[in-house]
């Protein structure tokens, strides 16, 4: 299947606008055009006309979709047409047109909805003419399932987030959507509540207890209820704590190298601040012994150099020996020397020894006070000695945490260099993420396995009530009647649960068989990838050749080919060749990678002898559609596109380019 | 409801497949019947965005579960 050709009428700044895929090269289109010209317009448009609906809602606002330029050339009371055109060729040959209209009436202050229109013309059969279908809404989800349009209909920046972002229950509800089982679901709700309508009416018709009976199953069937929104609650959130305790995990994992070097730092900080601290206890060791000798120092100084000048003197004979002043005052006073000879009064021996008291006297004093002086100034000598062997001491070890702060410090600096750009809580936090997500799974899982005891236990006592509903004795046929739906009903339920189960497990099956297959052709690391694998659980994962799970370790450019590659297989599993329409598909990626995907782009949509071509409809602005993809591109000959957006008339104008 | 097979023919694969497991299933023909065409009645008002089911369902149920009951007899005499 193929749109063959997109035109807009009024419809936001595409005012009169026609894009023709028809012919050879339509297989491969590219529109390009910088950003504003119209290119998610383009994308918009399509799905509005398909299905009603602007970014994937039917809750937008009609009066944004008219063209800003007709308002304007309006006046009030005039009617203005938005409309979409889209023309596809089925793959049997048979050609449709769906058209949607928006009317509506300028007024003074802008415009307002008058009416909306849908029209499908369709060939009933190759070459035939065209009808006009009466139910164009299902005519459409037949022939382009609204449930595909996620998946077909995108924008690069959804693509990249695809399988960033996606859990299990997206993988899930896509593949049960695809494949239409979660019909089957709906089928089996309605199915359950008419089965226990039903077997509440056979039971109202066995009397009073029969009545009892009806009411009391219907308590327990209620119940039954609560308890499995409970439970499906419950089992919500243990896929949703799952998912997020794998994520944290993974994402541990991708910097377990850099957590390891955050504890080594941790432990190298931890080291630094103690040398740190030790270089302090030496200093403050210092300071407190020098304040305590230091006097002892600065006196002892002073004395040694006295001393020193004293014996200088006396060795130099510029002072007398010691001698006592007193003594020799004794002398004067008695007139009598030591050796007995009388001193006279104006004798020589009298003069010399008046002239040594008086001259010498005080100095000799000071010597002796200085001889005095010198047990104490010893005694601090030694003392001062043995602080300078408690101050070596103190200084060797100041040296050494000087070194080893020293040393801890590069160390540091070089795992700071390892770690920038690394944040220390981010490993913290992502740590607390991880407890908080088991904690969430546990309690989760605690409450599910409770609520399905809880269901076991009341399915127990509901099938007793059916029992004796069943073996309720009535006459009436409406009783029979009411019973034997009611069995009925129930065995087709049961049927449908098996069913459920076994489609579930086959179609999840086929589509991890085929992604992994598309994934593998698709990227260009050859024999990278080992597996690609959706567990019974519906969780991706890709493991590569040597055996570790990679999915959250993709590239960008890894990450947007299985998400291309999860469309194909989806489009594969459910069987049609749907047209594939991406806005800015490699917008993100770098010049090397857009190159790659583009010659897998080109390569995997092309026709094979076994499928039809799929149909690619690529937005693009300059800086994706480059020389280098273009030449990848030429080789499927693509028709392309450049759009521009005129300011002045406030419209989008496209010239087609020739190849 | 449309004639169902209208729609399967329609491209419908998704429903085609749940279609032949259904009829895989080993329960006699008026069950597997009846849950095809309640499935089928479901998908028609998934296309009309419907939720209308009690009748519809009832009626097939009641028919079927008849059929299904004068299948037994003939089958035991």
């Amino acid at each position: 299947m193929k749109l063959t050709s997109v035109s807009f009428k009024s419809f936001r700044q595409h005012r009169n606008a026609e894009f023709d895929f028809s012919g050879d090269h339509g297989d491969l289109v590219v529109i390009k055009g910088n950003n504003g010209a119209g290119k998610t317009t383009f994308l918009n448009g399509v799905s509005w006309c398909l299905y009603g609906t602007i970014d994937g809602s039917d809750r937008y606002n009609p009066t944004s979709l008219v063209s800003q330029s007709d308002v304007v050339a309006t006046s009030p009371g005039d009617e203005i047409m938005t409309e979409v055109s889209i023309s596809v060729a089925l793959g049997t040959g048979q050609n449709a047109t769906i058209t949607r209209r928006l009317f509506f009436v300028r007024t003074d202050e802008g415009v307002n909805v008058i009416t909306t229109e849908l029209k499908v013309l369709a060939q009933e059969e190759r070459g035939a003419g065209y009808v006009n279908q009466s139910e164009p809404k299902e005519w459409i989800d037949q022939k382009l399932p609204v449930r595909f349009s996620p998946y077909f209909f995108f924008d690069g920046e959804r693509l990249d987030r695809f399988f960033r972002e996606s859990d299990a229950r997206f993988i899930k509800d896509s593949v049960l959507q695809i494949a239409q089982v979660d019909v089957l679901s709906v089928t089996m709700k309605h199915l359950e509540t008419l089965s226990a309508e039903l077997t509440r009416e056979a039971a109202r018709q066995g009397g009073t207890a029969g009545e009892a009976l009806a009411d009391e199953y219907e308590r327990v069937c209620n119940q039954i209820e609560e308890f499995e929104t409970k439970r499906r609650d419950a089992a919500a959130k243990v896929t949703e704590a799952t998912d997020l305790v794998s994520k944290a995990q993974a994402r541990l994992g991708d910097i377990a190298n850099v957590a390891q070097l955050m504890t080594q730092r941790k432990d190298v900080t931890a080291q630094y601040e103690g040398a740190l601290g030790r270089v302090k206890g030496a200093e403050d060791e210092l300071t407190s012994w020098a304040l305590q000798s230091g006097p002892n120092v600065i006196l002892l100084e002073a004395l040694l150099v006295l001393r020193e000048e004293i014996e200088k003197a006396r060795r130099e004979q510029v002072l007398p020996p010691p001698f006592d002043p007193d003594a020799l005052r004794g002398l004067l006073e008695s007139g009598e020397c030591i050796c007995g000879r009388e001193l006279d009064k104006d004798g020589a021996a009298r003069s010399h020894i008046s002239h040594i008291v008086e001259k010498y006297g005080v100095i000799s004093e000071v010597g002796d006070a200085l001889s005095r002086l010198e047990g104490p100034v010893l005694s601090s000598l030694a003392m001062v000695q043995r602080g300078s062997a408690t101050s070596t001491g103190i200084l060797a070890r100041l040296k050494n945490a000087l070194a080893d702060v020293k040393a801890l410090d590069v160390k540091l600096q070089t795992l700071n260099q390892q770690l920038a750009g690394h944040d220390d809580s981010q490993v913290a936090i992502l740590h607390d993420q991880l407890k908080k997500a088991e904690a969430a799974r546990n309690a989760a899982l605690e409450s599910r396995g409770r609520f399905s005891g809880e269901i076991e236990h009341l399915n127990d006592r509901k099938g007793e009530i059916e029992r004796k509903i069943a073996s309720q004795r009535t006459q009436s046929i409406r009783a029979a009647d009411a019973l034997r739906k009611a069995m009925f009903a129930k065995k087709t339920l049961e049927l449908s649960h098996k069913v459920y189960e076994e489609l579930s497990n086959n179609v999840r099956g086929d589509v991890a068989l085929n992604l992994d297959e598309q994934f593998k052709k698709m990227i260009w690391k050859k024999d990278f990838v080992d597996e690609v694998n959706i567990d019974e659980n519906f969780r991706v994962s890709v493991v590569n050749n040597r055996g570790f799970e990679i999915l959250s370790e993709l590239s960008a450019g890894e990450r947007i080919c299985l998400a291309f590659a999860y469309s194909l297989t989806l489009a594969t599993v459910a069987g049609v060749r749907f047209p594939l329409v991406v806005d800015s598909p490699i917008g993100r990626l770098g010049p090397e990678v857009q190159d790659n995907l583009s010659r897998v782009l080109v390569t995997e949509t092309a026709s094979s002898p076994d499928s039809e071509e799929q149909q690619l409809i690529l937005l693009m602005t300059d800086t994706e559609y480059t020389a280098s993809v273009q030449k990848i591109f030429a080789k499927r000959n693509p028709m392309v596109y450049a759009i521009e957006f005129d300011v002045k008339v406030s419209e989008t104008k496209i010239v087609k380019e020739l190849n | 409801m449309a004639n169902p097979e209208v729609k399967i023919r329609g491209g419908v694969v998704g429903a085609r497949r749940i279609l032949a497991a259904i009829d895989a299933a080993d329960e006699i023909q008026e069950v597997r019947d009846c849950l095809k065409e309640l499935f089928l009645y479901e998908l028609a008002n998934e296309m009309r965005g419907s939720n209308r089911f009690k009748p519809e369902f009832e009626k097939r149920i009641d028919r079927l579960s008849q059929n299904a009951e004068r299948s037994m007899k003939k089958a035991e005499q």
